[in-house]
């Protein structure tokens, strides 16, 4: 029941990794290290690394689409990347792909703000 | 238990008191020695010197035997303060001369009992009335160095008792004065400290009896003060925190009810549906919960099955999860087609779930006489049905979106409709992800994997035992590690 939050800056657009599992009970650590990681920066553009994120389960999404409003607020974005394969299935299912971007790969989804400017 | 207080008040009293005498005693005692000798001296010189005067001048009176004239010296030596005799005593112990003339020719006799010697090396004699006499002597030697006689001089010794009487009255007027000054400063100063403390006391006493409103007014800025603020502000602090603890159990008072409330929603006991059986099991995390599930009945053999988990805990779920039932109870009965049924319930909650909140909602029409089931899934995984013939288990997961993801017409035209039939014994298991997403205490999940194979494993039984044998698996599979999420699962089965 731990959550790693990593971060690094590429281009504008800054790198949040996820490591370990984002259930109820660690979902406010997740909420208050990434507010502290917005909240230090001027940039919006955020891109969420989901490789080492080994389960998510509902409370994990709906503080992602929670972020993702507020960010999108300040005129930002959150788009996710490298979802293991129960995190993509939930994510078709429950319809989080009509609300949040999504991407295979990391540069994907940090060279996607890029297109759009 | 009232035990009669003894104040400190006393102890320090005492203590100042002894204090103040022994100071003053001993400056006392050290002032009096010192005056005593100085005294003593004096006296003692003075005597000396008269008696060696009278020597001096009275030796050529007696040589030339002129008596008179030495009476007169020894008349004038009485003058002298203190002074009890003079006289002058020849070698054979004979009196020659004398202030009293009726003495002269008789034999000297000491004024009476030798008792000491004086630092000045002068003889004090007891007299028999009790006074005490020093006696002085000097050798009365003419001008031809003839030795005639010697003076005797008598000084009484209460010359030196008198003068030191001044001094002894003023010390003790003194020493009573000091006695008094410092008792009543001492009294004083200790009633400045045990009145602070005998509030304090009170207010301390008023404290322990719960009234933590009551403020200890000392108004004095020291120590005293010092304690009395502290004082208060403790018992401010614990008002506080008893205000808060009241306040908690307020709450968690109001959360139980709540709960109960939740709870009535959720069915024990299931509308008669023919030969379709169900039972169901709800076991919610620490918290209040927003699991939800419902058998409708819809009339002519149909009814509406339900299994919805609404994302996030506490009370925000659960207010959902009741307006979910609600609105729900009412739309599975305004349509037919679980596809409307489930597009209005999207619409009437859709602005009401705040914020990121969703509810995955799976619905299904029974028709019992068909023995079809229409199934919709707003988001929800997968529904299991174990098939008798088979002895195996199907997954049916229409696709969908989670109520509150999307709006209107999106909403609905992402749903998609499915619809199987039931044959006799199979079973239909609608649950919530707490039992998928069950941990074990080394970190696993339980897995779909694991759901279907328990289902195989007791699907033959009816729904009851059924729901027991799989959920005593999941449960040996935790070890009653405690969960963070709700469980939930609903059973339907076709028992002919």
């Amino acid at each position: 029941m731990t959550l790693d939050i990593r971060e690094n800056e590429e281009s504008e657009v800054v790198v949040v990794e996820l490591c370990g599992e984002l259930d109820s009970s660690s979902v406010a650590v997740f909420t208050l290290k990434f507010r502290e990681i917005t909240g230090k920066r001027a940039s919006k553009k955020y891109v969420l690394d989901m490789k080492g994120l080994e389960f998510i389960s509902s409370a994990g999404w709906t503080a992602f689409l929670n972020e993702c409003k507020e960010l999108r607020a300040a005129g930002g974005d959150l788009k996710i990347a490298a979802m293991q394969a129960d995190a993509k299935r939930v994510y078709g299912l429950v319809g989080i792909d009509s609300v949040i971007e999504s991407h295979e790969a990391v540069k994907d989804a940090v060279k996607s703000y890029a297109k759009n400017g | 238990m009232k035990e009669k207080l003894k104040s400190i008040k006393w102890e320090i009293m005492a203590v100042v008191l002894l204090l103040t005498l022994a100071v003053t005693g001993t400056m006392s005692f050290l002032l009096l020695s010192i005056q005593t000798k100085s005294i003593t001296n004096e006296v003692e010189l003075r005597g000396v010197s008269l008696t060696r005067n009278i020597a001096n001048n009275i030796a050529d009176f007696l040589l030339i035997k002129h008596e008179l004239e030495a009476a007169k010296i020894l008349k004038d030596a009485m003058k002298n303060r203190g002074i009890m005799y003079a006289m002058v005593v020849d070698g054979n112990n004979r009196i020659l001369a004398h202030n009293d003339m009726t003495q002269v020719k008789k034999e000297y006799q000491p004024p009476g009992n030798k008792s000491g010697i004086t630092p000045g090396k002068n003889t004090v004699y007891q007299a028999k009335n009790g006074g005490k006499i020093i006696e002085f002597t000097s050798a009365v030697i003419a001008k031809n160095k003839v030795k005639i006689g010697v003076v005797h001089t008598g000084v009484s010794h209460d010359v030196i008792q008198n003068a030191l009487r001044k001094t002894y009255y003023s010390i003790m007027a003194v020493i009573v004065l000091a006695v008094i000054l410092s008792v009543s400063g001492a009294f004083f100063l200790s009633t400045a400290i045990t009145k602070p403390i005998n509030i304090l006391a009170e207010g301390a006493k008023i404290a322990g009896t719960g009234d933590l409103s009551h403020k200890i007014e000392i108004k004095k800025r020291n120590e005293l003060g010092l304690l009395a603020d502290t004082f208060n502000v403790m018992t401010e602090g614990l008002k506080k925190a008893q205000e808060a603890a009241l306040e908690r159990r307020a709450l968690e008072k109001e959360l139980e009810i709540a709960w109960q409330i939740q709870d009535a929603l959720l069915p024990k006991t299931f509308p008669d549906m023919g030969k379709y059986e169900a039972a169901a099991f709800y076991k919610p995390a620490k918290e209040i919960g927003g699991d939800y599930y419902d058998v409708i009945p819809l009339g002519s053999g149909r009814f509406g099955i339900v299994m919805a988990d609404v994302s996030g805990k506490g009370i925000p779920a659960a207010l959902i999860m009741t307006m979910l039932s609600s609105v729900l109870n009412i739309e599975a009965r305004a349509a037919a087609d679980p596809v409307s049924v489930i597009s209005r319930l999207n619409s009437g909650l859709q602005a009401r779930i705040s914020g990121s909140m969703f509810a995955t909602v799976f619905y299904g029409v029974l028709d019992v006489s068909k023995n079809l089931i229409e199934m919709v899934s707003a988001g929800h995984h997968e529904m299991l049905i174990y098939r008798k013939k088979e002895a195996a288990v199907e997954a049916v997961c229409p696709k969908g979106a989670a109520i509150g993801i999307l709006q209107g017409g999106d909403f609905e035209t992402r749903l998609e409709k499915k619809a199987v039939s039931i044959k006799a014994g199979d079973k239909l298991l609608l649950f919530t992800d707490g039992i998928s997403e069950a941990r074990a205490k080394t970190g696993g999940r339980y897995g779909m994997e694991r759901v279907e194979q328990s289902l195989r494993n007791y699907g033959k039984q009816r729904c009851s035992p059924m729901l027991d044998g799989l959920l005593s698996e999941v449960h040996q599979f935790t070890g009653g590690q405690e969960q963070s999420d709700d469980i939930a699962v609903l059973a339907i089965g076709r028992t002919v």
